[in-house]
């Protein structure tokens, strides 16, 4: 033992040339090689949970990225420019004034990737009375009347056509296939809108030019697209609309980029207001598994915590002879916390490698979903195949975590070695 | 060996090292308690997500005339034969109502929106959401009450109040458009939003009377329990609604009852995750149980224990300490479920459970099933865990293990 001096390196140097300089890492990583199968059992442990805490998250973020941003192009936009009121109450007269100067100016933003005005009320619509029987009352059903401009237009809606076209013309409308269906019309006909105006009735006549079919009962049941200029007229807005809605280059800073579109008159909405329910189920998704991850944790905590005690009891002995030797408990426990590091960064190597395998092999193929869950997914506006997208947030959350925990699971028993008398130590190697 | 001295021994071994297997002891009633309690979350949603659909007007069965789901309104109407719940066998069923539910346009001074009208006989509504709502003003006194309840967030948007007028627009059985004002005698409060802007209720005779007919458009019937729902409809296909569809909660919500399906299958799920972390540890313990122990062992072996005796001492101490884990286990879990099973405000993500058809009001449901699984599972898993270090304990040979 006497050519193996060990010290912290400090005395290390004050003990002059007869030691042989062995770094006390190097020694906390041989240490583990000791036993072999208890190490490979602790690293295989904390590779196992996280590769299911980064599994479970890369899902999740793959599943609710695409659902946000497919919700978002749907309709309502990731972010609107709207009257301060209008999200509680959105009612006729909460609009934001001068939308040509404001959209010019959304438009000159390196953020916005595309801006959309949009004037919006609920209205009754009915089929204009046929000419053949003008005594037969056609039925009204009422519905959410949209004023948008065609060319600016993103709302996947437009794309959904089920029948005719988008609109071009003014006085045209495109409405959802269950809405035209309630009203008996199809494209050729004409439609009569009957809303509320600020101080009135507003009243408006169009052709149907083309019906969607979106799978989303909501809008193919209630929505229904006009010529935001026909709109404004027949509501009375002038020039004014009750909300610009933007797509952004960097959906994740919709909050930022809000926040920082709003004026005197007006507010920047960001999609995490405009879809509550959507913003809500990822956060509730995302946190509930925090559930699973914790409980993840604190199991290969108490695994590792044994490992240490076992390993503690099992080098009583040697302790007893390092502390003979003039070695502070201090280094013994920092010999035992370095182990412990080694421990948790082969098992978060573990983690990486097996995370790596599996998402560089799902990225490429995507995970099918059967039949029944492809029918849920697409109400939700997701593909029929999900892509797993790291998670690299809640892989660092976890790699801290686990690093901390390691070293709080080797500090419980190293703890002991501070009483440890030296005697006894070496007494129980007989 | 006699079972009586391989316990005794198992036992004994454990207490050798009362910090290691009080931490093993202690992994393993968390990993229990845990995957007890995240089922039970599950199960809770899982329950409340088929209460609220069969709150939802649905019921566990109900009867349409076909063609109605595709194209609602009082043209797919239908009469029901007096007598017709002589079919019903009491025992089975709770209650059973008969609506009539039209799309229609709802106006107030302000504002105007599409609804959802529903003629309803109130005493029958025991069966529906109806029965748990707080009514602001009154609620509906018979089928000939002439006046509307109407949610509060419709009320919200319409801009109204108790005791003022709505004008309402529907479709007669004719075809023709019928349109007519109705006092206000209540503002009910749904658990969810999306119930109050969709429902608007009056007296089942008064619709009838606004589109001129006497049909209903459905006929819900609430079971005691969900068993008793194939039966059910059967005996009413082949009797009184012979020309009618005759459909299950499940049919009528399929995404709904999916995700309730998957609710059985997520405790297998559960149990993997958690039970694979806690699983290397647990072997780690009890090889190094068995390796400490080589000279001793050796010792035994050369005494003339048979290898199956090793086997069966190891396998025997690895099935107590999982027992005694998962009997703490449980005592954890009912001990947390205590705490919330009167409920949990998750109210902050409103809007998402709504979508899926729960409420803000979270109560999670522990089901003995589940539990049973869950332990059966566990122990199972401890006779696994202990077949490598059993394998080693035999591999030894006596004399090599003494000269160690």
């Amino acid at each position: 033992m006497s050519e193996l001096a060990l010290s912290d390196p400090r005395s290390a140097a004050a003990a002059g040339a007869a030691t042989v300089r062995v770094s006390i890492p190097a020694i906390a990583w041989r240490n583990l090689w000791r036993n072999r199968r208890r190490t490979w059992l602790m690293v295989a442990g904390i590779g196992f949970a996280g590769f299911l805490v980064v599994a479970i998250n890369s899902i999740q973020v793959g599943t609710f990225t695409v659902m946000i941003d497919n919700t978002a192009r749907f309709f309502a936009g990731h972010a609107q420019v709207q009257h301060p009121e209008f999200l509680d109450e959105p009612r006729v007269e909460h609009t934001v004034d001068d939308a040509a100067a404001r959209l010019q100016a959304l438009e000159r933003l390196p953020q916005v990737t595309g801006a959309a005005p949009r004037a919006q009320s609920f209205a009754l619509v009915a089929a204009a009375a046929s000419r053949a029987d003008p005594d037969a009352e056609p039925p009204a059903v009422g519905a959410l009347v949209v004023g948008v401009d065609p060319q600016r237009e993103f709302a996947a809606i437009r794309h959904a056509a089920s029948s005719g076209r988008y609109l071009e013309a003014r006085d045209e409308a495109y409405l959802g296939a269950v809405l035209a269906q309630n009203l008996g019309v199809g494209t050729g006909d004409e439609v009569v809108v009957v809303g509320n105006a600020e101080g009135g009735v507003a009243a408006m006549s169009v052709t149907v030019v083309g019906t969607f079919s979106t799978g989303q009962a909501e809008f193919d049941r209630s929505q229904m697209h006009v010529r935001l200029d026909a709109f404004q007229e027949a509501f009375a807005l002038g020039d004014a609309v009750h909300g610009i809605a933007v797509t952004l280059a960097d959906p994740a800073a919709a909050i930022d980029v809000a926040a920082s579109l709003g004026d005197e008159s007006s507010v920047g909405v960001p999609w995490q207001q405009l879809m509550p329910e959507v913003h809500q189920m990822a956060e509730l998704k995302y946190q509930s598994s925090y559930m699973i991850y914790a409980l993840l944790l604190v199991l290969v905590t108490f695994s590792i915590v044994n490992a240490f005690i076992m390993t503690t009891f099992e080098r009583t002995p040697e302790f007893g002879m390092l502390k003979a030797l003039g070695m502070r408990p201090g280094a013994i426990m920092a010999m035992l916390a370095l182990e412990a590091l080694w421990m948790a960064l082969l098992g978060l190597a573990a983690t990486l490698a097996a995370s790596g395998l599996l998402l560089g092999t799902l990225a490429n193929t995507g995970i099918p979903l059967t039949a029944d869950m492809a029918g849920i997914m697409s109400q939700y506006l997701l593909p029929d195949r999900l892509y797993p997208v790291f998670g690299y947030r809640t892989a660092v959350e976890f790699g801290v975590a686990a690093l901390l925990a390691t070293q709080a699971a080797a500090l419980i028993p190293a703890l002991r070695l501070r009483r440890l008398k030296v005697v006894d130590a070496l007494r129980m190697a007989e | 060996m006699p079972i009586k001295l391989l316990f005794q021994l198992s036992w004994r071994n454990l207490w050798r090292h009362r910090r290691r297997n009080g931490i093993m002891l202690s992994a393993i009633a968390v990993a229990v308690a845990g995957v007890v309690l995240l089922n039970s979350l599950l199960r809770g949603m899982q329950v409340d997500m088929q209460n609220t659909v069969i709150d939802n007007l649905n019921g566990h069965v109900k009867v349409l005339q076909p063609g109605y789901r595709d194209d609602p309104g009082i043209g797919r109407g239908f009469a029901v034969a007096d007598g017709w719940e002589a079919e019903l066998d009491p025992l089975e069923v709770v209650g059973w109502a008969e609506r009539v539910r039209v799309p229609a346009v709802i106006m107030s001074e302000r504002e105007t929106r599409g609804v959802q009208l529903v003629g309803i006989d109130p005493a029958q509504e025991d069966i529906s959401f109806l029965s748990g709502v707080d009514i602001v003003g009154e609620g509906l006194s018979g089928p000939d009450d002439r006046r509307v309840i109407v949610g509060a967030a419709l009320a919200e948007q319409l801009e109204t109040e108790v005791g003022r007028r709505l004008v309402l627009v529907t479709q007669g059985a004719d075809g023709r458009n019928r349109e007519a004002g109705y006092r206000i005698a209540g503002i009910y409060r749904a658990s969810v939003a999306g119930l109050e802007k969709a429902f608007v209720f009056t007296g089942a005779a008064t619709l009838q009377g606004m589109l001129d007919t006497l049909v209903v458009t459905e006929v819900s019937v609430r079971l005691t329990d969900d068993l008793h729902g194939p039966s059910m409809m059967e005996r009413l296909k082949n009797t009184v609604f012979s020309e009618l569809d005759v459909l299950s909660w499940r049919q009528l919500e399929p995404q709904a009852a999916l995700m309730v399906d998957f609710a059985d299958q997520a405790v297998f799920i559960y149990f993997l995750v958690v039970m694979g972390a806690l699983v290397f540890g647990l072997v780690n313990t009890l090889v190094t149980a068995v390796m400490e122990r080589v000279r001793e062992l050796g010792m035994l072996r050369a005494l003339g224990m048979k290898p199956r005796s090793v086997v069966a001492q190891v396998v025997v101490e690895s099935s107590l300490i999982m027992t005694c884990g998962i009997l703490l286990g449980l005592a954890l879990a009912l001990g947390v479920f205590s705490l919330v099973a009167d409920g949990m405000d998750l109210s902050a993500f409103d809007e998402s459970l709504a979508s899926f058809g729960l409420r803000p009001v979270f109560v999670p449901v522990l089901a003995v099933g589940d539990v049973v699984l869950v332990a059966v599972m566990s122990l199972v898993l401890g006779l696994v865990a202990s077949f490598y270090p059993a394998r080693r304990a035999v591999k030894l040979k006596p004399l090599d293990a003494l000269r160690r």
